[in-house]
């Protein structure tokens, strides 16, 4: 992790430092977009969170109070983001390869993989909203029960149920997901 | 909450990462040129206002417009009184560029002042000097009294002109009173002309007739 180098950086931008700030925004993009990704799973629809992830941190960096590590922060951003999307493309069809239904057989050829991701999208387009979430937030992002809690505004156990029920049902959607990505 | 599991008794190994499907959903990263496109847009868009803070900016002004509108037409004197007003005070205004107009309410006979002839009363026999020594008196006094006190003279103004004023003097009428002369009803009335002289004149009625008499 580089938050410890985060520190320093996310000084230097609360005070103004537009470099420092960008530094900051091009070292976490890639999570912000995979957090969205995986919540919106629309791929444009992903992209349009995480730029307006990226500008609420912008933004908001002077309200950063360091009590959790930049990258936490950051991904609460994108959370919030992703579920906003979701909110205003509630209506929008999610646009999927495959129904799900079918494992992909783990493969090392590139077709492989892109039906691999293919196929994790389609699970996820699956997985009901909020179980897809929670799932996400603890897999993805290494967030512990509470601060999932907090950042779905939903009780630790509700969150501990909902990761249960979403995991169950991903693996059932995926088949073995360990088999795929060892092959992949 | 519906999706609250009972279930779940042993929730400790759930607690855990699970890694297989951690792995199952990692993204690829961004290409090079998407990065810098959305880092580069968020460094432009978190210098311009939010879209919350333009809202509440456009709402302001509209709140500030309504209530600005409200007020012209609601204030006092707005709009349909403004408009009522309007010849009185472009009528105040022609006095003030020309006070020698007469104003429709006040006496035909007002003072360039603005002032009213002072009626002094029966004067009697306008034959005797006594009695023309009382109208010029009356003007003389009123003028000494308060030259300026517009409501003092009114309570002692006529209220109406003499008659057969076209056949007066030319100047300002100051003073009247009613008498007799030479038998007949008429009445006395003082004149400042323009080079500061007076004219005292008696007007007789039914037939109209004028006639100096000092």
């Amino acid at each position: 992790m580089r938050d410890g180098d985060d520190t320093e950086l996310v000084a230097r931008a609360s005070g103004g430092d537009r470099r420092a700030l960008e530094t900051l925004l091009d070292r976490h993009a890639d999570r912000i977009h995979a957090v969205c990704r995986r919540i919106v799973v629309h791929p444009e629809d992903a992209l349009d969170a995480t730029q307006e992830a990226m500008i609420a941190i912008a933004r908001g960096i002077t309200r950063f109070d360091g009590r959790a590590a930049f990258s936490t922060w950051c991904y609460r951003i994108a959370t919030n983001a992703a579920l906003d999307e979701l909110r205003r493309k509630r209506r929008r069809p999610i646009a999927a390869s495959t129904d799900g239904r079918e494992p992909v057989a783990g493969g090392s050829s590139p077709e492989d993989r892109v039906a691999a991701r293919l196929d994790v999208d389609a699970a996820l387009a699956h997985l009901p909203e909020e179980f897809r979430v929670a799932v996400v937030l603890r897999d993805l992002c290494d967030f512990d029960y509470t601060e999932i809690a907090v950042v779905l505004d939903v009780p630790p156990g509700t969150v501990r149920s909902r990761i249960s029920r979403g995991r169950a049902i991903l693996v059932e959607l995926l088949g073995d997901p360990a088999r795929q990505n060892d092959d992949g | 909450m519906a999706d609250e599991d009972p279930r779940v008794e042993d929730p400790g190994d759930e607690d855990r990462r699970d890694e297989r499907i951690a792995a199952s959903l990692r993204v690829e990263p961004l290409d090079d040129v998407t990065r810098r496109r959305l880092v580069s847009r968020a460094l432009d868009e978190s210098r311009r206002p939010s879209h919350a803070l333009r809202w509440i900016a456009v709402a302001a002004a509209i709140v500030v417009v309504l209530f600005g509108a409200l007020a012209l037409l609601t204030a006092p004197g707005g709009n349909d009184e403004q408009r009522a007003s309007t010849p009185a005070r472009g009528q105040d205004r022609a006095e003030a560029a020309n006070p020698a107009l007469p104003a429709p309410s006040s006496p035909p006979f007002a003072a360039a002042a603005g002032a009213a002839p002072v009626d002094v009363g029966d004067l009697g026999d306008l034959s005797r000097p006594a009695s023309l020594d009382r109208l010029r008196g009356a003007r003389e006094g009123t003028s000494a009294d308060a030259a300026g006190s517009a409501s003092s003279s009114k309570s002692t103004a006529s209220p109406t002109a003499p008659p057969c004023r076209d056949q007066l003097p030319v100047g300002t009428v100051t003073a009247v009173g009613t008498g007799t002369l030479d038998g007949r009803t008429a009445i006395a009335v003082l004149t400042v002309l323009a080079d500061g002289s007076q004219s005292v004149d008696a007007v007789f009625t039914d037939p109209c007739e004028v006639r100096h008499l000092s």
